[in-house]
């Protein structure tokens, strides 16, 4: 009996603590965006979050609360809506890659997804890779079986085959989104009102090759017939591709191998060829290391057309991740701040369709802290602050749609006719004579210089990318 | 006392080859780069002896010494009493493509030639009344690379270094029983439990950095397999002989561990997995002829059917492609014997000739090796010396890799 009170007493020691601790953690709370409210949160000088949806975000703690009931302002609480609604282990791993999914862990969540949420997921094969391996999409929608008139956005991941985190950022977007479509009503806004389309994993082959014999490969397993391997696809893509020899390479051998010609990868076609069916309003493409959000133009060092807008997207994206747990995302031009690249994925999406493009370079910072490693542990965190920047695009695609402007509507706009756009293409280094930077401003947009976030991430720090980096 | 040193020297040869069965450099799979390739060829059956290697590795109508009891056991009822046999053999191989070498991160301009030093096989079998017994160990297959080592060290000082290394082999334990059954037919069979290893292990460093990626992988395999056969002497001149191998699990305990560890940014970042896998290896069937034209010339020839088909691999939880085909593969000798008075005794020395066909499984490259072998022998007394070469060369691959083993035998007759 005495041994049994004394196990009971040590157990509650244990455990009181620990929930006291969790209890009066840090919460994100949502009041609605009226005059009356705003002039009194103002006042309280309270940690601003984010504006969605015509509500307030706001970081609170326990004085916080008792400030909000003081003034009679109703709130809801939100922190789920930022954090994955179960926070469960990702299932099925446990094989060499530990919880990073290999090509047919990942097939099999997709699939599994689909039979789950088949009202709102639908798995597309949209190409094989070189070894055969279907590449797959994840479009999430409600009427998920029809092409509504509605925003559409891409996410997509794992161009570089050591980039594993980049697997599984926007996987686990899929699975939040399905996941939480029916018990929170602002990602069921979103998914009813958008078209949300995720490749988790465009090189396949490249990621099986990384997993079982060569944990630093990069590019896809094209045999160049010269003893090397690979292509870099994000180096095939077709604006400016092959601009120059600094931001890709013509060698086979190298790292950054852009390839016999622009799109000549099945693993670009693939994306080229969704692109030319789908209408999409915005882009991130995922990779690691570094923690920057990148935006074009790559291939020069000079500012897009759009730069305003481009930049205040990058930088409220990085503010939503940063208020998450204080991790800095740094954001700024490609070509300017980071290191030149051309024939990438942003620059093509942006050049050729004129929408906002966006890489994510996720953690680690540095290669000191891990280089394209990130332990299992960091997934579900990494992912946690990226989700708010990525339902920020999402609700940004939404606000910012025009139904009935395509994209070859805005090619138009932007380059004239068809015939002039494929010989950009096709002949990048001639295109740069062109002056596309030159070309007229886009002007389908609506909110142009009003995005719908600015100035709520009073909190956030400037983290404008100010110095160039090695590249990897 | 004769029986006890007999007994003695079998006893200390079989715990020598238990633990120091010694693999240098071996070969690798064509056009390919699974890490459980065998050592130059998918297509194991048994040990080649120098008196099966001289003719065209023909195994199942003519056997002089015990190494028959992993192919076809039947054959240890033609045996002397009690016999004994050690074999060791020499093969040097080229390689072009393995694992991370020619695939990726390192390439050669040329095929990689690599020697292996084997001491295979040990054995003994006993005559007892109508049935014959036979215990044996051997190394039946080799998943040793070739080390690599690349380095970047601008003025003489390292700033990068990758070392790949990969070794294991797979030996096997048997125990044969055979015996005549009416007339000329004598069937066999004999039990077999396969164990191994196999370790495989690749790092990184970053000198300037002390940055140090390392990825160890490590199998421990166990299988149990029969294999059994027939031989029918047809006429005085013919035999004709059918053999088996059952299809089996090999299975592994696996482990791996990859890591990246920077001291700099105190970052150790460690993912571990283990793992039961198994390997499915496939049926092997077989049917031997042999023609006795006179007392001093016979010819022999054996046909393999491998099952290839339906080979499996499951690995760390996730199963493997492997696009393999079946396949036969074909050997045919012919082996003249004749008599000397060698220090006043007399010696058979036995000369052979033989070919080999022996495509690989795989789909893509349509892959073979073609061999030619040549053997001789001294055959006095109760003792018998036995060597072969081979010497191959492969089409399909366009790498025109080229192989040869020596194989020396010794086996004492009682």
């Amino acid at each position: 009996m005495k041994i049994a009170i004394f196990f009971m007493t040590t157990l509650c020691l244990v455990f009181i603590p620990l929930k006291a601790r969790d209890y009066w953690n840090t919460e994100i709370i949502s009041v609605a965006k009226d005059q009356d409210t705003v002039k009194k949160i103002l006042e309280m000088d309270l940690d601003l979050l984010m504006e969605w949806n015509n509500r307030i975000y706001i970081i609170v703690g326990f004085n916080d609360f008792l400030k909000l009931q003081r003034e009679n302002i109703p709130y809801a609480l939100e922190t789920f809506n930022f954090y994955p609604y179960q926070q469960r282990e990702v299932s099925l791993q446990g094989g060499l890659n530990g919880k990073y999914h290999s090509y047919a862990e990942l097939e099999r969540e997709l699939l599994a997804l689909q039979d789950s949420y088949s009202h709102i997921a639908r798995v597309i094969d949209i190409g094989d890779s070189l070894e055969g391996r279907n590449i797959y999409a994840l479009k999430i929608s409600d009427n998920v079986y029809q092409d509504e008139q509605e925003a559409e956005v891409f996410f997509v991941g794992c161009h570089h085959a050591r980039e594993w985190i980049s697997v599984e950022v926007p996987f686990l977007l899929g699975k939040y989104l399905v996941e939480n479509y029916e018990t929170n009503t602002q990602v069921k806004d979103l998914v009813d009102q958008c078209e949300i389309w995720i490749v988790p994993l465009l090189n396949p082959d490249g990621l099986e090759y990384s997993i079982h014999f060569y944990r630093y490969w990069r590019k896809n397993r094209r045999d160049n017939g010269d003893g090397s391997f690979g292509v870099d696809p994000n180096r095939n893509y077709g604006y400016n591709w092959g601009y120059d020899d600094e931001g890709s390479s013509p060698f086979p051998s190298s790292n950054v191998y852009r390839g016999p010609s622009a799109f000549s990868e099945p693993e670009t076609q693939a994306v080229r060829d969704l692109f030319e069916q789908r209408n999409f309003q915005a882009v991130i493409s995922y990779h690691n290391y570094s923690q920057v959000i990148l935006y074009p133009w790559g291939y020069t060092n000079q500012p897009t057309a759009e730069e305003q807008l481009l930049d205040q997207i990058a930088a409220d994206m990085s503010g939503v991740m940063q208020s998450v747990k204080g991790t800095v995302y740094e954001y700024g031009q490609a070509g300017a701040d980071l290191y030149l690249t051309n024939g990438d994925t942003t620059d093509w999406t942006f050049g050729t369709y004129g929408i906002p493009s966006y890489t994510v370079e996720l953690p680690p910072i540095d290669e000191e802290h891990g280089g394209f490693f990130n332990a299992e542990e960091d997934i579900q965190p990494i992912f946690n602050e990226n989700l708010p920047a990525m339902l920020y695009l999402i609700d940004w695609t939404v606000q910012n749609f025009i139904s009935g402007i395509g994209p070859s509507t805005r090619r138009e706009q932007r380059y004239g006719p068809r015939a002039n756009l494929k010989d950009k293409t096709q002949f990048g280094r001639e295109a740069r004579d062109e002056g596309e930077d030159n070309a007229p401003a886009q002007n389908y947009k609506v909110n142009y210089n009003d995005p719908k976030t600015s100035g709520v991430n009073s909190n956030t720090t400037d983290v404008r990318i100010k110095k160039n980096r090695i590249y990897k | 006392m004769k029986k006890h040193r007999f007994w003695f020297f079998l006893l200390i040869l079989l715990w020598f080859f238990a633990f120091f069965p010694k693999t240098s450099w071996p070969q690798m799979v064509l056009g390919q780069y699974e890490d459980e390739a065998p050592l130059r060829t998918w297509n194991t059956f048994g040990i080649t002896t120098g008196a099966s290697l001289g003719m065209g590795k023909t195994q199942f109508t003519l056997g002089s010494d015990c190494t028959v009891s992993l192919t076809n056991p039947s054959l240890l009822t033609k045996l002397p009493k009690i016999t004994f046999t050690v074999n060791s053999s020499f093969n040097i191989a080229q390689l072009y493509r393995y694992s991370i070498v020619n695939t990726g991160p390192l390439y050669t301009r040329e095929n990689i030639t690599l020697g292996l030093y084997a001491f295979d096989f040990a054995g003994a079998s006993i005559r007892l009344k109508n049935w014959t017994l036979a215990l044996s160990m051997s190394l039946i297959e080799s998943y040793d690379r070739p080390r690599a080592q690349d380095e970047y060290d601008p003025g003489g000082m390292v700033l990068y270094r990758l070392r790949f290394d990969q070794e294991g082999n797979l030996k096997n334990f048997n125990f044969s029983i055979a015996r005549k059954l009416f007339g000329n037919l004598s069937v066999g069979i004999g039990l077999n439990y396969a164990y191994g290893r196999l370790e495989k292990d690749f790092s990184e460093h970053w000198t300037t950095s002390a940055i140090i990626i390392t990825d160890s992988k490590s199998h421990k395999f166990q299988g149990f397999y029969i294999n059994g056969g027939l031989v029918w002497e047809l006429a005085d001149k013919i035999d004709v002989a059918a053999v088996f191998r059952t299809p089996f699990v090999k299975k592994s305990d696996s482990k791996s561990i990859l890591r990246y560890l920077s001291p700099g940014g105190d970052t150790d970042i460690i993912i571990e997995a283990s793992s039961r896998d198994e390997y499915k290896q496939p049926l092997v069937a077989g049917l031997g002829v042999s023609y006795k034209f006179s007392p001093k010339l016979r010819a022999a020839s054996d046909f393999t059917f491998y099952n290839w088909s339906k080979y499996r691999v499951n690995y760390f939880e996730e199963e493997l492609k492997r696009d393999f085909k079946n396949i036969i593969k074909v050997g045919a000798g012919i082996e003249h014997s004749s008599s000397r008075r060698i220090f006043g005794q007399e010696v058979n020395i036995p000369l052979r000739a033989g070919l080999i066909y022996d495509p690989q499984p795989m789909k893509e490259p349509d892959s073979s090796y073609f061999y030619l072998s040549l053997g001789s022998g001294i055959h006095w007394g109760k003792f018998l010396f036995d060597l072969a070469v081979m010497l191959g060369r492969e089409s399909g691959s366009g790498n025109s890799l080229t192989a040869s083993k020596v194989a020396l035998s010794f086996s004492f007759l009682v």
